[in-house]
């Protein structure tokens, strides 16, 4: 079976591609006088994200890198089906965003058009595209008072057939005044799709829960019990997880079993063999002498969800951020790749330091720690460490190893936050797109020599909504090893990834699709020819290529 | 000659037992309070280790039986203190801590802190896998009270308030002198004061009665020492300078005692019931 760095190989080619965007940051408008040094460091270091969608519908991915300095231009960069790209951003209305964080595409009105859910650390704004195709303002969100984007995520959580939204913001408009118990942050917020693609804020279907700040939200079949929980992922205090309950959440973070990271930056899911239900990577920082818990991998076991990152491999490296599952070298495994990053926002040649004076600052109580003006002036411009390389964790079948050093991943060593995957070649070997914070994106291209055969997937939902968002597929092998993909393109962190289901087949051949689709409807049809993705219109079987 | 068999069961005179019931609120907080980290295998194989090494290196070295409360209660200031999500780490610590008081010794008594020797090794080679955390406690002023609180009563009852007192005050000295070299506000050295950590460490650590002074005037000493020793790692900013400190000054009283026959003078360390002191 291929695993390892002979099996798999990433190339950095972003600025070959035409990639030219660089992530800019200001805030100081949020600020408002405030900022001694500390808050700029601390608050504006999650605003990188990046967004994978085929905005003009020709069946090849596009990539969006919003940047959140509210002058400087968010850039569209539309696939030119050979590997490069055309900047497009002012085409489409895209470019000028007033501070966006987060941008998500998705089809609020089963149109076939996406729009665009603009946060900004303060308010989240719905663009719909106008007769000339111009993105333009349909909808502010009542989202408060807005504080720092954080955890987003679409998805139908009333199986109504029209898409809903899940936001969390992080909440750092204070500083956390614990490591582990901060008082400060947000409540993860429900916004109902009502049609016509307007929103409304639904307190009803979300239990109620303590602010927190959160980074990400992660949506899966967590219990295997064909709901859509959701793992909401913070910093500086639990992770929490909502049970679906049929459309009605309940708390269930009792659940979680007991680590050093109950914490969390990331929550990506995936199916991953042998566990019976999807698991959980949260990621989290190891640092040496500081920070030893890591990454944490749940899963949920007789009832309970148990942390399995440390068996598996794939609990330490670094400060990781963004993470997602993909089959990079198609051989029927998924594997785990996440980008790092410090919240230095300094430049190298800085003194280290920070790690022992934040560390001294947060032993003492919250009410001096959640104080910035009572840290010391001269930790603004101190530095966590030296940049740190990404992890590239290839699945062996039995557990992880990361081979990102062997494969020379993360060359820049960028400050990594937004990670999603993408099939920008289109030839069924996932590449990967990088945010990087106050720095420009890495695109790596799967140059991975053709080693396992793949399919792919294109979902259209008639009865569901029309992104499928929620579909579960599975796909039988002909040695009876049944692969399975749920579709949540926004899990991870800070990022939107590409919406088609992918499946490495090593060297197996695909016998039998199943579709579980979010309207409940269940298909199932004979295997396709692998090498090639196809279109599946709900309840219509595969009706074409998609390429 | 048939070996000495020594087997005595604590009494409620025993500082211990009373350690042992502070403990316990402690240790209650950790398994309970999500953001500890804390678990039930750890705790278990914290306190068995420090038990069973208690007890073998007792029988090997001196061929005798103990109930071996004082190893099973020096493991469980590790277990608070350590963060680490492998076992091996609690066990190894509590190897340490225990050997220590067997295998370093001076004038019939150990000269480390058991709990700061194995927790300061531990950290130095196996800084990856655990770490001393102060986070843990989520910077709870209410914690931060119940420590001190229990702490002070434990230290006057083992008559080293003196040493507690002294180091407050000379860390607090410290950190204006901090303070005054770096510009920044003194709250910024002296926050870690008001910490539950700190209140453990000044409590449960430096005032351990059979590695810190029975004197009063050397009492004072020690604290300052420590606090000395203390400020001036933290300056440097080494991570582990309180450990550090403290085993520093654990040794320098060695060498005083040897001349001054401090420690000797009531000769605790000889008590044949061992049921005097603590070694958390």
């Amino acid at each position: 079976m291929p695993s390892g760095s002979e099996a798999v190989r990433l190339t950095e080619v972003s600025r070959q591609s035409g990639i030219h965007f660089r992530h800019e940051v200001d805030i100081g408008q949020f600020l408002a006088g405030r900022d001694d040094g500390h808050l700029t460091k601390w608050f504006e270091s999650i605003s990188a994200s990046v967004s994978v969608v085929d905005i003009n519908g020709d069946g090849w991915p596009d990539i969006f890198f919003p940047s959140q300095k509210p002058s400087a231009k968010s850039r569209l960069y539309i696939n030119n089906r050979d590997g490069t790209f055309r900047e497009a951003a002012e085409e489409y209305g895209l470019a000028d965003l007033d501070g966006p964080t987060r941008v998500a595409f998705f089809d609020c009105d089963n149109s076939g058009k996406p729009a665009a859910l603009v946060f900004n650390h303060q308010s989240a704004v719905l663009y719909t595209r106008g007769s000339r195709g111009k993105y333009r303002v349909h909808q502010i969100l009542d989202t408060g008072s807005g504080e720092f984007t954080g955890g987003v995520n679409v998805l139908d959580l009333n199986g109504d057939g029209l898409l809903d939204v899940v936001v969390a913001d992080s909440g750092l408009a204070d500083l956390p005044n614990s490591m582990v118990d901060s008082d400060g942050g947000k409540s993860v917020e429900a916004f109902r799709g009502v049609g016509g693609c307007h929103f409304v804020r639904d307190d009803s279907i979300l239990p109620a829960n303590k602010p927190s700040h959160t980074h990400a939200i992660g949506v899966g079949d967590l219990r295997g019990r064909a709901r859509q929980d959701l793992w909401i992922a913070s910093d500086f205090g639990d992770d929490k997880v909502f049970l679906d309950e049929g459309g009605k959440y309940r708390d269930g973070s009792d659940r979680i079993g007991r680590t050093l990271s109950n914490t969390g930056m990331t929550a990506e899911i995936a199916h991953l063999e042998p566990f019976k239900n999807p698991v959980v990577f949260v990621g989290h920082a190891y640092q040496p002498g500081y920070f030893v818990g890591g990454n944490a991998l749940w899963t949920y076991e007789n009832g309970r969800f148990i942390d399995a990152a440390r068996r598996l491999g794939v609990d330490r490296c670094g400060w990781t951020w963004g993470a997602k599952f993909a089959d990079l070298n198609n051989d029927g495994l998924l594997d785990l790749v996440s980008i790092n990053g410090f919240i230095s926002r300094t430049s190298s040649g800085a003194p280290e330091g920070y790690w022992f004076k934040f560390a001294t600052i947060v032993s003492g109580p919250r009410f001096l720690s959640g104080q910035s003006s009572e840290w010391p002036p001269f930790l603004a411009q101190s530095r966590f460490t030296e940049p740190q390389r990404g992890c590239v964790f290839m699945n062996t079948g039995s557990g992880f190893v990361d081979v990102a050093e062997q494969i020379d991943f993360d060359p820049h060593r960028h400050e990594g936050r937004g990670l999603a995957v993408i099939d920008f070649m289109n030839d069924g070997r996932l590449g990967l797109v990088a945010a990087n914070q106050d720095q420009p994106p890495d695109l790596y291209r799967n140059d991975t020599p053709r080693r396992g055969g793949w399919i792919g997937f294109k979902l259209v939902g008639i009865k569901s909504n029309r992104d499928a968002i929620g579909a579960a597929v599975s796909l039988t092998l002909d040695d009876g090893r049944v692969l399975r993909r749920d579709n949540y393109p926004f899990n991870g962190y800070a990022s939107q990834s590409d919406e088609r289901i992918h499946f490495g087949l090593g060297r197996r051949r695909p016998t039998k699709v199943s579709i579980r689709w979010p309207s409940g409807i269940q298909e199932s049809f004979a295997a396709p020819a692998p090498g090639r993705y196809y279109t599946v219109v709900e309840g219509h079987g595969p009706t074409k290529e998609a390429r | 000659m048939s070996p000495s068999v020594t087997f005595a069961v604590p009494t409620w005179k025993d500082v211990r037992i009373w350690l042992a019931l502070v403990y316990g609120v402690f240790v209650f907080h950790a398994l309970t309070f999500v953001g500890f980290g804390r678990t039930w295998p750890q705790l278990l194989a914290s306190v068995a280790a420090g038990g069973f090494f208690d007890f073998v290196f007792n029988k090997w070295k001196y061929d005798r039986w103990i109930f071996p409360m004082s190893g099973m209660l020096s493991a469980v200031g590790p277990f608070l203190m350590i963060d680490s999500v492998r076992l091996g780490y609690f066990v190894l610590i509590a190897f340490l801590a225990v050997g220590s008081k067997f295998f370093f010794r001076w004038n019939g008594r150990h000269v480390f802190n058991p709990n700061t020797f194995g927790m300061l090794v531990a950290a130095i080679a196996f800084s990856g896998g655990m770490t001393p955390n102060p986070d843990r406690w989520g910077g709870s002023f209410e914690w931060t009270l119940i420590v001190f609180v229990s702490g002070a009563a434990i230290a006057w009852k083992a008559d080293r308030w003196a040493t507690a007192v002294s180091y407050y005050w000379s860390f607090f000295v410290g950190c204006l002198i901090r303070s005054a070299i770096t510009g920044a506000p003194v709250l910024v050295y002296a926050g870690v004061m008001i910490g539950p950590m700190f209140q453990l460490i000044c409590f449960f650590l430096i005032t351990d009665p059979k590695t810190s002074p029975r004197d009063r005037r050397w009492q004072v000493a020690f604290g300052a020492a420590v606090a000395l020793l203390d400020n001036l790692f933290r300056f440097y900013e080494m991570r582990l300078s309180i450990y550090i400190a403290l085993s520093a000054a654990t040794l320098l009283y060695a060498v005083v005692d040897n001349y001054t026959g401090d420690a000797r003078a009531s000769d605790p360390w000889r008590e044949k019931e061992l049921t005097l002191a603590y070694d958390a």
